[in-house]
């Protein structure tokens, strides 16, 4: 029985919980120490390089009927030297206290918390075609001035917005596509259409 | 009736060439977790509570929760169209219905879309759905009656417009009958009236809605059904959105009598939404706001000041108890919020006293100032002659000897619960109710027999109706009892009485 969790919409009362608290702690933690960017791509890939492919991985560590010794053996194994040091010894605090099934929850705590840290939005950018590099360069800029902030983009590639681009920060959507012009066009005509229809029944009617 | 398509395709077209582009902000959430009726979002970080958001189906639901990591969501309408992931959008307004005269007529369900198949409701005014009352600057005392056409609540606990008299009792005891004969009585008054059927059978509003149509009422009045299929958000929302309707003619200057049958189911309905989103349960399981669910409601029920052009809503609530324990949670709750009640009981019902109203318990807190003076003079004092008959009868059902006086006091009261006697879809003009009750109070029945009072009143009325027209048209100008009026009517009593037989 697969238990990971795949979609970040999943409602997960502890992770939301724990997530921020160990979050917390691992950036105070490697802010003393080094390089807080460095850690955090390391754990960006932990995640999405290892879990994503390796899910028996994540099952296994996240198991509690394996014993959290066998656990710290494995993470030992398999990042001792690879790994940032600090990041390592986290991860094994994490396992200690069983905790390693919130392992998502805490890695997206900390990069929100890092970002906000650092004056950083993270804005999501929909677009038909993949945009390239200028493009994403420009939008970049214009996006930096709008928010008087320092923006990273993460870009999407879907065909059903036709053109234009969707922008999406936190819950805010910026919708410019063609596909939701069209849908707001239908609507206000519709409604136009109806009220005309309506305020002129006698003349249109024949 | 023909359309020309190509004077609508010149409509669509301008309305095309004015659109201009125009990027699309909006807020979203996307819904975690959905079922019986609630939706828990993620997201929607700025959302207000109490505000509309839309799912990709098209159906509305309304921010009920704002919890730390989630909001939880109430749906108004098909919940089962929803999935985990969907894109939750903030509509930034407040739920609001169709209002004004094309409601009127009408049967709606509580979001104002049309339910009896007579097509789209042209309304071009709406109002939210949810609105803080009037406060006390606003208002002034109720003293305009608004007649039920019931002899016995009439005499005994007028109602005034803008007054919230509540219609207690157990099941099958005639409390949908008197709310329905208060809305009958209507006819002509210039009242629009307002039938919000909560959590019941859809036979059985099919029947108050054929009910009303049979008597002429449908005309002028609109009815709001959250059936017991319809989901608790839409049950619990029913009476706020029939609020809505009536405030626009209050607000206008007119009047308006709503219903709401019955508050109880709302309450359970509020229930069930309250523990789904986990909110903590108190007495009876209801969270610790239900009382505010119901007085909120009531309170919107006002007679406006002058200034304000003197609108009113009139509210008749219905609560039904179970085995007459009126000392429950939310019977209490309702009584406590409005300005009387009228209480209705089985024992009475099925000893064929319809309306089933206990006088004793049955109060009004308006009181004469809802009666015409003719009326107040009539029927004052009534009540509690009534409600000492009632203590004699107990004891007079001992068998013992009783002294000539007390045995006239049994007779009298005999013959007024006889009186008071009336059935449904009847309701009564104020001028012939005030010759009936004067007739039993004033002693001229006391020779006729207790079977025979009711065919007494019956003839009496219609020889006053045939025969004197224009008394009851006196009695409705004057509005008071003058020694004049009060001659003719013993005039003409004393005449019938005679050819009586």
């Amino acid at each position: 029985m697969s238990e990971t969790i795949k979609n970040d919409s999943v409602f997960d009362d502890e992770s939301m919980h724990v997530g921020p608290l160990y979050a917390k702690a691992l950036l105070a933690a490697v802010g003393a120490s080094g390089n807080v960017d460095a850690v955090m791509e390391q754990f960006h890939s932990l995640i999405h390089d290892v879990f994503d492919k390796q899910p028996v991985l994540e099952m296994a560590l996240a198991n509690p009927k394996v014993p959290s010794d066998e656990k710290v053996r494995v993470l030992d194994k398999a990042f001792a030297g690879k790994m940032d040091a600090t990041l390592l010894k986290f991860l094994k605090v994490v396992s200690r206290r069983g905790r390693l099934n919130t392992l998502r929850g805490i890695y997206h705590s900390a990069s929100s918390l890092r970002d906000e840290a650092v004056g950083r939005v993270r804005v999501l950018v929909t677009t038909a075609q993949s945009l390239d590099a200028t493009a994403l360069m420009s939008l970049k800029e214009k996006l930096e001035k709008l928010f008087k902030k320092d923006v990273a983009i993460t870009s999407k590639v879907d065909a059903t917005v036709l053109g234009g681009l969707i922008v999406r920060v936190g819950d805010m959507v910026f919708d410019g596509s063609v596909d939701g012009q069209l849908k707001l066009l239908k609507k206000a005509t519709l409604a136009k259409a109806e009220i005309a229809i309506r305020e002129k029944l006698s003349s249109l009617a024949s | 009736m023909k359309f020309n398509s190509d004077e609508i395709a010149s409509v669509i077209q301008a309305e095309i060439q004015q659109y201009g582009s125009t990027i699309d902000v909006r807020e979203v959430g996307t819904v975690l977790e959905v079922g019986d009726g609630i939706a828990r979002v993620y997201g929607l970080s700025n959302v207000m509570s109490g505000e509309m958001v839309e799912f990709p189906s098209g159906v509305t639901g309304l921010a009920f929760n704002l919890e730390e990591k989630s909001v939880g969501v109430i749906i108004l309408g098909d919940y089962l169209s929803i999935k985990e992931g969907d894109e939750v959008r903030a509509l930034g307004k407040l739920l609001s219905v169709p209002a004004g005269d094309a409601v009127i007529g009408r049967v709606l369900d509580p979001l104002g879309n049309p339910l009896d198949g007579k097509g789209p409701v042209n309304a071009t005014i709406t109002r939210p759905v949810e609105l803080i009352a009037t406060g006390v600057a606003e208002r002034q005392p109720v003293h305009e009656p608004m007649q039920t056409g019931i002899k016995a609540i009439d005499a005994m606990t007028p109602i005034g417009r803008g007054q919230r008299e509540l219609i207690i009792g157990d099941r099958k005891t005639g409390k949908t009958a008197v709310a329905i004969d208060a809305i009958v009585n209507q006819k002509g008054k210039g009242v629009k009236c307002f039938y919000v059927a909560i959590g019941q059978k859809d036979s059985s509003v099919a029947l108050v809605i054929d009910a009303l149509e049979k008597n002429g009422a449908m005309e002028f009045t609109t009815v709001i059904v959250a059936g017991a299929s319809a989901p608790a958000p839409l049950q619990y929302v029913a009476p706020y959105a029939g609020t809505a309707m009536a405030e626009h003619f209050m607000y206008n200057g007119g009047h308006a009598l709503i219903v709401y049958d019955d508050l109880s189911k709302q309450a359970v309905a509020y229930r069930q939404l309250s523990l789904l989103m986990r909110r903590p349960p108190g007495r009876e399981a209801f969270p610790g706001d239900v009382f505010y669910c119901h007085s909120r409601l009531l309170e919107r029920s006002a007679k406006l000041s002058k200034k304000l052009g003197g609108g009113s809503i009139t509210s008749l609530p219905i609560i039904e108890t179970l085995e007459g324990e009126v000392s429950a949670y939310i019977p209490t709750n309702v009584i406590s919020i409005t300005d009387g009640q009228i209480y209705l009981q089985p024992d009475l019902f099925f000893a064929g006293i319809r309306p089933a109203m206990n006088v004793g318990i049955s109060v009004s807190r308006v009181g004469g100032n809802a009666q015409i003076k003719a009326m107040k003079k009539v029927a004052g004092g009534l009540r509690l002659d009534l409600a000492s008959f009632r203590e004699l009868e107990a004891f007079a059902q001992l068998g013992t000897e009783l002294d000539p006086a007390t045995q006239s006091k049994l007779d009298r009261g005999y013959r007024m619960v006889e009186l008071l006697k009336q059935a449904q879809y009847q309701p009564m003009d104020v001028a012939e109710q005030i010759i009936s009750i004067y007739a039993g109070t004033r002693g001229h029945l006391d020779e006729v027999a207790v079977d025979r009072v009711r065919d007494f009143e019956l003839g009496l009325l219609s020889y006053v109706r045939d025969r004197k027209p224009d008394l009851l048209v006196k009695i409705r100008e004057v509005a008071d009892l003058t020694p004049e009026i009060e001659e003719a009517i013993k005039s003409a009593i004393s005449t019938f009485k005679a050819s009586f037989r």
